[in-house]
């Protein structure tokens, strides 16, 4: 069975982007996410096996919404997107339980590697 | 021997040594602290070393036979005893002497190295016996493991990245600290790698791979202890420069600045496209050579201050005072310049602190404190600049004492006296010639008084604020700049003069009409926000000439000691980072000014010192 | 006197003729603009910016109290404990030899003596002591 991801993110384009690269890498995209609510609510209904999360986002950001699965579900698999100069959200990002992050703009082997990284581990 | 060599072999020396005698005293408080020991140690074996090759007989000796003492204490074949914490001291009073080539009577030497020898040989006899009791004791498993994590060359948001290998390494309830600390390493304050220490791990190979597949990790490599010796020699790529060269290439780079902002303005002027853009880039080089050298010329302040803990214990000791004195922040890195201009004027608060500061034991009991006393030397990181903070639980200033000497130094008026704040009280001490403690000791000096701390730090462009509580204690809070070259600023004229006015000191600007200034007791103030606002006209400062009756000026707003000031120029000019050159020779000492610079327009323009025309407008 | 050549810098202030040995000048500068030094002695004329380098000026006839009527054209530079100084002068006259000098100390030891050359009189300036004593 494909692994099935969750999008987050509040730029269509980067949705589309990220949603590109897995695709041709046989990743299922279960869902995508505009908002810190919606993927709160999205990762409820599809318990997908790996997030890929953006920092910053209207209503609730991303850390709030890690922060919010996170308590629900400990094992969550999140990936962070973030811009580059965010490194201190990263961290927050990361201390509320995300398990890694990739900065944008990115390169596709660059998000892969992370995304296999985050799904292997225990 | 060559003489290349001995220059690099005093400075190394003396590093080394300064280590030595910090570990000392790291095992005077703890004398179980086995890495005190061995810093000990290896710091000896390797003096004893540097020495043989320099053909230094008696430092060789006397590093070998501590080498030996410590090697004794390694194995617990020693104990370590107050006596033995002094002897090793005595050793390093007479090491640095000898590597700052001060002779020693020859007979000291031998008599100090019969004292080594019989401890040695005494040891020897009862040998045996310790050595059948300790049979192997050493707890192999329970020691700490050190990976070396190396980042890729291309990693983005290094301090991000690190802290997902801590992460995991704290998920599995192994992580212990790092190297640099963590603090340091959320400030992106490391290289290409960091040390992590980590708790024994029964396998560590399947630990190294997870920590490799995490992305942008080049390499985890396990740091061998025996081998750490050699390890620190390979990867200290470090060099040591002096500062007199990097204060050349200082120079340099700004008067490249000057004629770049002079080539900037001609490019402007004749439009020409292609001179600016090759000018824009040049500029970004610049910028980022400037950068790198004011990165260069940051050190911790910990390479001034570790020197201080030996100095405290000694004066303490000698006053028979009983004192914890702690140091905080000392990663905090400053130009070197300033942290030298600033080693002198701390150890005098300091040496003030243990002499006129913390009472007596006794004394302290009376008044139901701890006998012990505390004085804090703590460096903080803020906004344009680092606050140094030395602070003691004594009796405090006494305000009587510095009211009467103000008093009989004219300074003010009995009158005057009774309508002053705490505060402003204190601040007394900072005129020159000022000192409450009437005998002189040969603690803190002659003649050299809190007014002495105040002038270097006005000379480096700093500021110093005193608190103080009878009986509870006293505060010094030194405000330095971070570096001393360059400085953001706003260029002002009065009639046809330019000067600058650091924006550390500006609040804000302000246009006002000649109708708004008021005159309170013969001196022109205005209105702000319901504040009445003391005026400064810049040029009556400076005799400049100007139109007085314009319609309306500009006013700085400046802050100085917590009150507000209003500097009254004609215009601004633009606002600018100007390049400070400190006044030397005739120029030193004149009222008023702070420095001076080169203008883009190549003209010399001198830099207000701020606080010191608030103290010209009172007195004048 | 030893036996020693004697090269000394001449110039003019208000018509009398000076000199500076030659050992003690760096260089020699038409005037360049100045600016002036807020609070300072009157004898301190301003600074100039000297190929990057601030530079103090000083008056030699504010420190030798000689009136002025006629404006300095030249900056003469000399050196004293690593610091550059100029001195304002009227005109610069020529390079003189002579073998021995007449130490005769006047005026606050500003001067250090007189040279008699082709019938003129030439002081001749102590520029360490016009530097450093008050």
């Amino acid at each position: 069975m494909a692994t099935r991801v969750l999008i987050v993110d509040d730029a269509i384009f980067m949705r589309r982007m990220i949603s590109d690269i897995l695709k041709k890498e046989g990743f299922e995209i279960c869902g995508e996410a505009g908002s810190g609510t919606q993927a709160v609510q999205m990762y409820r209904e599809l318990q997908p096996d790996l997030v890929t999360m953006d920092i910053i986002m209207p209503d609730m950001s991303g850390i709030d919404a890690v922060r919010e699965i996170i308590k629900e579900f400990p094992n969550a698999k999140i990936l962070m997107v973030s811009a580059m100069g965010q490194q201190s959200l990263v961290v927050e990002a990361i201390q509320a339980g995300a398990k890694d992050f990739v900065v944008k703009p990115f390169q596709p082997s660059r998000v892969l590697e992370s995304v296999n990284r985050v799904l292997n581990l225990k | 021997m060559n003489s290349n060599y001995e220059e690099l072999f005093i400075s190394e020396a003396e590093d080394y040594l300064e280590q030595i005698s910090n570990s000392i005293l790291k095992l005077e408080k703890d004398m179980n602290d086995t890495e005190a020991i061995n810093s000990i140690f290896r710091g000896m074996h390797t003096l004893k070393g540097m020495a043989a090759s320099m053909g230094y007989s008696s430092i060789t000796k006397i590093s070998h036979a501590m080498e030996d003492i410590m090697d004794l204490i390694r194995n617990s074949k020693l104990n370590i005893t107050v006596d033995l914490i002094d002897l090793l001291l005595k050793g390093t009073d007479y090491l640095t002497s000898l590597v700052n080539k001060r002779e020693i009577d020859e007979n000291i030497i031998k008599s100090f190295l019969k004292v080594i020898e019989s401890i040695k040989t005494g040891v020897e006899t009862s040998k045996k016996i310790i050595e059948t009791e300790k049979v192997e004791e050493k707890k192999e498993n329970e020691k700490n493991i050190t990976l070396k994590v190396i980042f890729a060359d291309d990693v983005v948001l290094k301090s991000a990245r690190a802290y997902v290998v801590i992460k995991s390494l704290q998920d599995k309830n192994i992580f212990i600290n790092t190297e640099p600390d963590f603090d340091s390493i959320m400030k992106e304050k490391f290289g290409n790698e960091i040390n992590i220490n980590i708790k024994n791990v029964k396998e560590i190979a399947p630990l190294i791979d997870d920590i490799k597949s995490i992305p942008e990790i080049k390499d985890v490599v396990v740091k061998d202890e025996a081998k750490s010796d050699n390890d620190v020699v390979i990867e200290k790529k470090d060099i040591k420069v002096s500062l007199e060269r990097l204060d050349n290439l200082q120079n340099y780079i700004a008067e490249l600045v000057i004629e770049r902002g002079r080539l900037q303005q001609i490019a402007y002027s004749i439009q020409n496209e292609d001179l600016i853009n090759s000018l824009n880039s040049a500029s970004k080089t610049i910028s980022a050579i400037q950068d790198e050298i004011m990165k260069i010329r940051m050190v911790p302040v910990g390479q001034v201050f570790d020197r201080y803990p030996r100095f405290m214990r000694d004066l303490s000791n000698r006053l028979n005072k009983k004192i914890k004195f702690e140091i905080k922040g000392s990663d905090i890195e400053l130009d070197r310049a300033i942290l030298n201009a600033l080693a002198d004027p701390l150890l005098h608060l300091l040496k003030n602190a243990v002499d006129h500061g913390i009472e007596t034991p006794d004394e302290r009991i009376k008044n139901k404190k701890s006998p012990e006393g505390y004085i804090l030397l703590e460096t903080k990181r803020v906004k344009n600049g680092v606050l140094i903070i030395v602070s003691d639980d004594g009796k405090g200033l006494d305000k009587n004492k510095i009211i009467s000497k103000a008093i009989s130094l004219n300074l003010i008026s009995e009158d005057e006296s009774t309508r002053m704040s705490d505060h402003e009280v204190f601040s007394l001490i900072l005129n020159s010639g000022f000192s409450t403690k009437e005998e002189v000791t040969d603690i803190s000096g002659r003649g050299v008084g809190v007014d002495a701390v105040y002038n270097v730090l006005k000379h480096i462009g700093g500021t110093l604020e005193i608190s103080s509580q009878t009986g509870r204690g006293t505060t010094f809070i030194l405000k330095v700049p971070l570096t001393l070259a360059i400085i953001k600023a706003l260029l002002v004229n009065v009639g046809s003069e330019v000067y600058i006015i650091p924006l550390t000191h500006i609040v804000e600007t302000i246009r006002i009409n000649m109708d708004e200034i008021y005159t309170i007791m013969g001196k022109e103030v205005f209105i702000l926000r319901e504040g009445i606002v003391p005026l400064i006209r810049l040029a009556d400062i400076f005799k400049s000439e100007y139109n007085r009756e314009k319609e309306n000026f500009q006013i700085v707003l400046v802050e100085v000691d917590e009150s507000l000031y209003g500097i009254l120029v004609e215009n601004f000019v633009e606002q600018s980072e100007v390049v400070v050159k400190p006044l030397k020779g005739m120029l030193a000492g004149i009222p008023g000014l702070a420095g001076v610079t080169i203008l883009n327009n190549g003209m010399p323009s001198f830099i207000v010192d701020v606080p010191g025309i608030v103290t010209i407008s009172k007195v004048g | 006197m030893k036996n020693e050549n004697k090269q000394f810098i001449t110039f003019k202030i208000e018509e009398k003729f000076y000199g500076i040995h030659i050992s003690d000048i760096i260089d020699i500068y038409e005037k360049l603009p100045a600016v002036r030094i807020p609070n300072a002695e009157n004898f301190l004329y301003g600074v100039i910016n000297l190929r990057g380098e601030v530079v103090v000026l000083v008056s030699l006839k504010e420190k030798l109290r000689i009136n002025k009527k006629v404006e300095e054209n030249y900056i003469i530079i000399c050196e004293n404990n690593k610091e550059k100084y100029g001195f304002l002068v009227d005109s610069i006259e020529g390079i003189i030899n002579v073998e021995s000098v007449n130490m005769e100390e006047i005026e606050e030891g500003y001067i250090k003596g007189f040279i008699q050359k082709d019938g003129r009189e030439i002081i001749i300036i102590d520029v360490k002591n016009i530097l450093n004593k008050n």
